[in-house]
């Protein structure tokens, strides 16, 4: 029984996380190189779209999805071009993305598949990934490596003795034993199977992407680039490295990315659009990434954070059935709980989140 | 090194030409996108623009769009003054809503209270509403994106999954199987003033006498300050249309509960907003206080100004602001808050303000384009052209887009002065 | 000597100012050649030329007798030429290893960072300079000495053979000083050049080879040190005799009008920064505060104008207990304040003149009937103080953000004189001003002083102090470590405190 729960929970959590992990990360990557990308909702609803045209008409997702992150690449190609090139407003250019959005993609719902409803099922990856369960026994072993790591470079960070070497050795020395220890323990190994069963390749995606993304920012010199133009472009100019490559680099992948995580709901989680897509979770991704402190293993925490407060309201209704008093609780407020819960943390336990220094500043090169 | 300072320079007609413009290019890459379609967009935008203005019936669907679009767009603008992103405008908007059906509904007062009541508390609940994310932003330091974002969240879920649904119902209150909450009383609607009977007129009459003797005095009290002719017209104009639709309360609401068109007093009221807003921000010590802690934080508190309160009080207001908005959707069309609520006035009052330029004129004078592209969108549905009224979103969407790009309009317009070298 | 570089004519024109205007000089290897003049006269936009960040619109480069075009600072530093910014341009968050080798990191298979190897190198280059600096710790933890070492490393680590250093006393403490000056003779003795700007005369006349003079974006001359006087050089600057010395009514005392006692105050990163002062202030009196800059002054400021709290002790003012009040009744009470940052604390830059003239008096009348404004009343008040005080364009609706340092400061100081005060607490006012500027500033605050009130004046530049007050109290480590009258003291002295080498056993200031 609450094996079942527990492994429900989880599947959903993985489900609703994906896309808000996916995009988040997008936000990480622009703001560390000091873009704001408050386009997140729209350009996740331009990708999911294009994904969905894309597989409509090739009937192959992967074509689908490589539409997806055309479209999100030139999108962000535009972007970098606006707000990088010609130092437009951040935030402005952000919202008018949102609300282009919206209506741009009703506009080609109803112009591509004559409704305003959702588009017609296409080809996709929503039937997911049937695992076997030694798959479930090597990725619970990736977990728990993955979450040691997590837990070691934030203490390490946290005593100020951040070193690459140090961070791996002791993740390979405490991690890679306790999760074979793990991996041989069969409710554990039963639940990551079931959880993960059937999964869309996004999970993973999304599962690898946080731990790529800090190694590239803090463990190459493209990171170590990216950040320090994020905090003090001037200084990067002067030491001869082109803010405008780095940005329009970040931007682009962030868009990308953003498109990726439209196109993870649209054609992964279902085979079609769905003209409320993506309802507000780019916003969401959006304050994971802030909550996250602008750090890619921050956002992880959030996104699990955030999901584990939406299923939580899932779980109550779920159990209503067995326990009556549950049921009274109106939905309205079991919707609102994951909300509420944030506000209340980052007011609480998080602390002042500091962005990057010069996020959201436009470059002039020559400025006095 | 000290420049010649012109009074009227190329630079400053400038500021004044790059939203226009932006409106100008939004609508050519709409109509670019209808002709993509294979559509006419000549024809298309003729029956946007005629539908908007072809019967009593669709002005008055502009003017009521135009009303709220004022109403949030103020709000987002106002919050830009002390240097915060309003994007909780929607969440404020719906709480604004909900207290106006409420009061609207559970309690009885006569029409020329009524309506006072229900603003009054729409105003605070919203404010309300908006000052949470001031105040967690000077006593936590909580970014007011992500608070405002989650108060959106909160308020939509409470509002729509549990209130409206549960103990505001209408199932619950009168047993009607209607969606939503039960019918406002009549005395909580606004007056509305199109198809009204002729022996209204005298009415009407009497609100244009207060209009010009309201903005004549406002024109004698501002001459004897040294503000420019042209500002004190425009102001004088603007203080009128305020006094006018404040004294509109009194004189029609009285007398309610008049089929007809859904255009309302409302409009006054955005327009008496306007004003307000104006000689709020730029007339009064809180005004001042407002933007100097907008531009430099260091420096007001330098000044003596309590930023921590400068900045709750803003939010506060900006948050009344759209929560009146709630209360002209309640009160002036819908009647009670529906099943399915009309949302998204909110996020369309960031772009109001951002096309406005941030200027409470500027604001409503985008407010009113808006209100008639939006209205007009509707006659756009129907063939030949068929085109989904979200098409709005597009022009909307790509007018900010425009006015995100301003430095490109800017250098393009520059363009034929560039030779002289007067580009700084 | 063979000069390794030289320039010829070159030309900078910005839009409102002719920053360099044909300039010529040749700069020798080994040698410090120093750059002064006064600001906004050319200095830092030629050097910006030397280092490509920006382009002269006329005449031309060479560097090591070869005609370069210098596209941008990565060109430059392929040229041998590193720069030191007046302000520093570190990355904070960074540690002093990242910020070295950023743009050239060492890394494993063209991509990992090899931090390893990065502080291994870092710290053979400190060593062969000896400049000793902990590769991991981070530059925003810092002090200011410290990263300004870490710029040069930097610069060094870049091969640079000429090295520019952008007033780089400007935020040293006179020890720093010292040891930035060590440093610089241990370039020289290595084969690099240096080239020092500054406008502070005694500094180049104690380290330069050869000055060049700058006024209005021209060459006014280039003189060999160890043949010019600081008068010669002064005149030079400001094509005129400079008043070193000012002319002193004799002093008025009156009664008390502020006392502190035993205040305590801790600084924004919560450190204990003022530690137990107590002094009082009469009118018709100028209280100096002498002291390097971080020793508490700034916080001891801020306490007494009410921009922050104190921990501890008391302030009087007009025999009053003030203590912990706000802002606004610290003004009301007589208090004004000239703040050390006038573009960050004293102006708000997108107002115009006459919404700036008000700032701090804005709610009280006449400007002010209750929460309406009185902008007629603004505006002529504004137009009277522009004319009173010479601030230009005569035009009060011209935006703070487009007036010059000195006509901004103009206006801070209108408006601080007329808000009628009691006390007048004036911090830093001269910084970053030229000499007509500063020369206004004084004059306006001995004007004050004449008139009866109390000036409370700190300032880093002791030449400052000593002519403009009555007494003088010295700001050691967040505590007054001595007090003298200004008559029987002199700068020997004065820095013999300032350095923490004597203190006085029982202040009473």
């Amino acid at each position: 029984m609450f094996q079942q729960i527990l492994i429900a929970a989880l599947f959903s959590m993985l489900q609703f996380g994906t896309p808000i992990l996916i995009a988040g990360l997008g936000g990480v990557i622009s703001e560390n190189s000091g873009v704001v990308n408050l386009a997140l909702e729209g350009i996740m609803r331009m990708g999911g779209f294009f994904a969905v045209v894309g597989a409509y008409y090739t009937g192959n997702p992967w074509l689908g999805l490589a539409l997806g992150i055309g479209m999100g690449a030139v999108m962000g190609l535009l972007a970098a071009w606006v707000t990088v090139s010609w130092r437009g407003d951040q935030v402005v250019y952000g919202v008018a993305v949102n609300v282009f959005a919206l209506g741009g993609m009703t506009y080609l719902l109803q112009l591509f598949f004559n409704t305003t409803g959702h588009s017609p099922p296409v080809s996709s990856f929503s039937s997911g990934v049937v695992i076997s369960p030694t798959f479930a026994q090597g990725l619970l072993v990736f977990l728990v490596v993955g979450l040691t790591y997590a837990v070691v470079s934030w203490s390490m960070a946290r005593m100020k003795r951040s070193n690459a070497k140090k961070t791996l050795i002791l993740t390979a020395v405490i991690g890679l034993p306790l999760g074979i220890a793990f991996s041989f323990f069969a409710p554990a190994r039963e639940v990551v199977f079931g959880a993960f069963n059937k999964q869309t390749i996004f999970v993973y995606f999304a599962l690898i992407l946080p731990f790529l993304l800090h190694f590239l920012l803090y463990q190459t010199k493209w990171g170590l680039r990216i950040r320090a133009v994020g905090e003090n472009p001037k200084a990067a100019d002067t030491l001869g490295i082109n803010i405008y490559v780095i940005r329009y680099a970040c931007v682009i992948l962030s868009y990308v990315f953003g498109a990726i995580a439209g196109a993870s709901m649209s054609i992964g989680q279902l085979d079609i659009f769905d003209n409320h897509m993506p309802a507000g979770k780019g916003f969401i991704a959006l304050a994971a990434m802030i909550f996250g402190k602008w750090k890619p293993l921050g956002t992880l925490a959030a996104v699990l954070f955030f999901t584990l407060a939406g299923v939580a309201g899932d779980l109550i209704q779920g159990l209503s059935t067995t326990y009556p008093v549950l049921a009274s609780i109106p939905r309205g407020w079991l919707n609102a709980f994951p909300y509420m819960l944030t506000l209340l943390a980052l007011a609480g336990f998080v602390g002042r989140a500091v962005p990057p220094a010069a996020d959201g500043i436009p470059y002039e090169k020559g400025e006095k | 090194m000290s420049r010649p300072k012109a009074r009227f320079s190329y630079s400053n007609l400038l500021d004044l030409l790059v939203p226009i413009v932006s409106i100008l290019l939004g609508l050519i890459v709409g109509m670019i996108l209808i002709a993509v379609a294979g559509k006419n967009p000549l024809g298309a935008y003729g029956a946007m623009f005629s539908g908007a203005f072809g019967s009593i019936n669709s002005i008055s669907e502009v003017i009521i769009k135009t009303a709220i679009l004022t109403f949030t767009g103020l709000s987002v603008a106002f919050a830009y003054k002390v240097g915060l992103f309003n994007i909780g405008a929607e969440g404020q908007f719906i709480i604004g809503a909900i207290t106006a059906a409420f009061l609207g509904h559970w309690i009885h007062l006569p029409g020329i209270l009524h309506i006072p009541v229900i603003m009054v508390a729409s105003f605070i609940m919203g404010g309300l509403w908006a000052a949470i994310a001031g105040w967690l932003k000077v006593t936590r330091g909580v970014h007011e994106v992500i608070s405002t974002i989650m108060l959106n969240w909160i308020a939509v879920y409470l509002v729509e999954n549990w209130l409206v649904t549960g103990p505001l119902s209408a199932v619950k209150a009168t047993g009607s199987s209607d969606a939503g909450t039960p019918i406002i009383d009549g005395s909580a609607m606004l007056w509305r003033f199109i198809a009204y009977p002729p022996d209204q007129a005298g009415r009407i009459g009497l609100l244009v006498v207060i209009f010009l003797v309201a903005a004549i005095v406002a024109h004698y009290i501002l001459n004897r300050s040294p503000i420019a002719k042209a500002t004190n017209l425009i102001l004088s104009l603007v203080v009128g249309a305020g006094v006018a639709a404040l004294s509109s309360i009194a004189i029609f609401q009285w007398q309610y509960g008049i089929p007809g068109d859904r255009a309302n007093i409302g409009i006054f009221f955005a327009m008496a907003a306007v004003a307000i807003t104006f000689i709020l921000l730029y007339r009064t010590v809180t005004g001042y206080e407002i933007r100097a802690t907008g531009f430099n934080q260091e420096a007001a508190r330098y000044a003596g100004i309590n930023i921590k309160q400068r900045t709750i009080l803003t939010m506060f207001i900006a948050g009344g602001l759209s929560g009146l908005a709630g209360m002209l959707m309640i009160c002036g069309t819908e009647r009670r808050f529906p099943g399915v609520f009309p949302g998204g006035y909110g996020f369309d009052g960031i772009a109001m303000a951002l096309i406005g330029q941030n200027s409470p004129i500027g604001t409503f004078l985008a407010s009113v384009l808006f209100g008639i592209i939006r209205g007009g969108a509707t006659s756009m549905q129907l063939p030949p052209y068929e085109i989904h009224k979200t098409f709005a979103d597009i022009i909307q969407g790509s007018v900010v887009l425009f006015i995100a790009a301003n430095n490109i309009i800017r250098y393009l317009l520059m363009f034929p002065f560039k030779r002289k070298g007067e580009v700084d | 000597m063979e000069p390794v570089i030289e320039l010829k004519g070159i030309t900078k024109q910005f839009p409102a100012v002719l920053a360099n205007d044909h300039i010529d000089m040749s700069i020798r290897k080994k040698e410090v050649f120093a750059i002064v003049g006064e600001n906004g006269a050319g200095k830092t936009t030629l050097m910006n030329i030397i280092y490509g960040l920006y382009q002269p619109d006329s005449g031309k480069i060479l560097i090591r007798g070869k005609e370069t075009r210098i596209n941008g600072p990565h060109q430059a530093i392929a040229e041998g030429i590193g720069m030191v910014h007046q302000h520093f341009m570190l990355v904070p968050v960074l540690t002093v290893a990242e910020n070295i080798v950023l743009g050239i990191e060492p890394t494993k298979a063209g991509l990992v960072m090899d931090m390893d190897r990065a502080r291994k190198e870092v710290a053979e280059f400190s060593q062969k300079y000896g400049m000793p600096i902990d590769p991991d710790a981070r530059v925003e933890y810092l002090p200011v000495g410290m990263q300004q070492r870490v710029e040069i490393i930097k610069a060094l680590f870049r091969g640079a053979e000429i090295l520019i250093l952008d007033e780089p006393t400007a935020v040293l403490t006179p020890l720093e000083r010292e040891g930035l000056f060590l440093t610089i003779n241990a370039l020289i003795e290595q084969g690099k050049t240096v080239i020092f700007i500054s406008h502070k005369l005694n500094e180049v006349m104690a380290i330069a080879d050869r000055i060049a003079v700058l006024r209005g974006g021209r060459v006014m001359g280039v003189v060999d040190s160890k043949e010019t006087s600081e008068a010669q050089l002064a005149r030079m600057m400001v094509g005129r005799d400079v008043v070193l010395d000012i002319a002193k009514n004799p002093q008025k005392l009156g009664e008390l009008v502020l006392e502190v006692q035993d205040l305590r105050a801790k600084n924004e990163r919560g450190l204990d920064a003022v530690k137990g002062i107590s002094f009082h202030l009469r009118r018709g009196e100028i209280l100096g505060i002498a002291g390097v800059e971080g020793n508490g002054q700034t916080e001891l400021i801020r306490v007494l104008t009410g921009m922050a709290k104190a921990e501890s002790g008391k302030v009087l003012v007009n025999r009053k207990e003030m203590t912990g009040a706000t802002v606004k009744s610290l003004r009301r009470a007589g208090i004004a304040h000239i703040p050390q940052d006038r573009l960050r604390t004293g102006l708000i830059l997108p107002f115009n003149i006459s919404e700036n003239i008000v700032l701090g008096m804005h709610a009280e009348p006449p400007f002010a009937r209750g929460i309406v404004q009185q902008r007629a009343e603004v505006n002529r008040f504004a137009k009277e103080k522009e004319d009173e005080f010479d601030v230009r364009p005569r035009d009060i609706t011209v935006k703070a953000k487009s007036l010059s340092g000195g006509n901004q400061q103009k206006v801070i100081i209108a408006r601080e004189v007329s808000s009628g005060p009691e006390v007048m607490i004036a911090a830093q006012p001269t910084r970053g001003l030229d000499i007509g500027a500063t020369e206004f500033v004084h004059r306006k605050l001995l004007e004050e002083r004449d008139k009866g009130k109390a000036v409370l004046l700190q300032s880093l530049e002791l030449e400052e102090i000593l002519s403009l007050s009555d007494r003088v109290m010295v700001m050691y480590g967040g505590e007054i470590v001595g007090c003298f009258e200004t008559k029987t003291t002199n700068e020997d002295e004065l820095a013999h405190y300032m350095l923490g080498l004597k203190r006085q056993e029982h202040v009473k200031a």
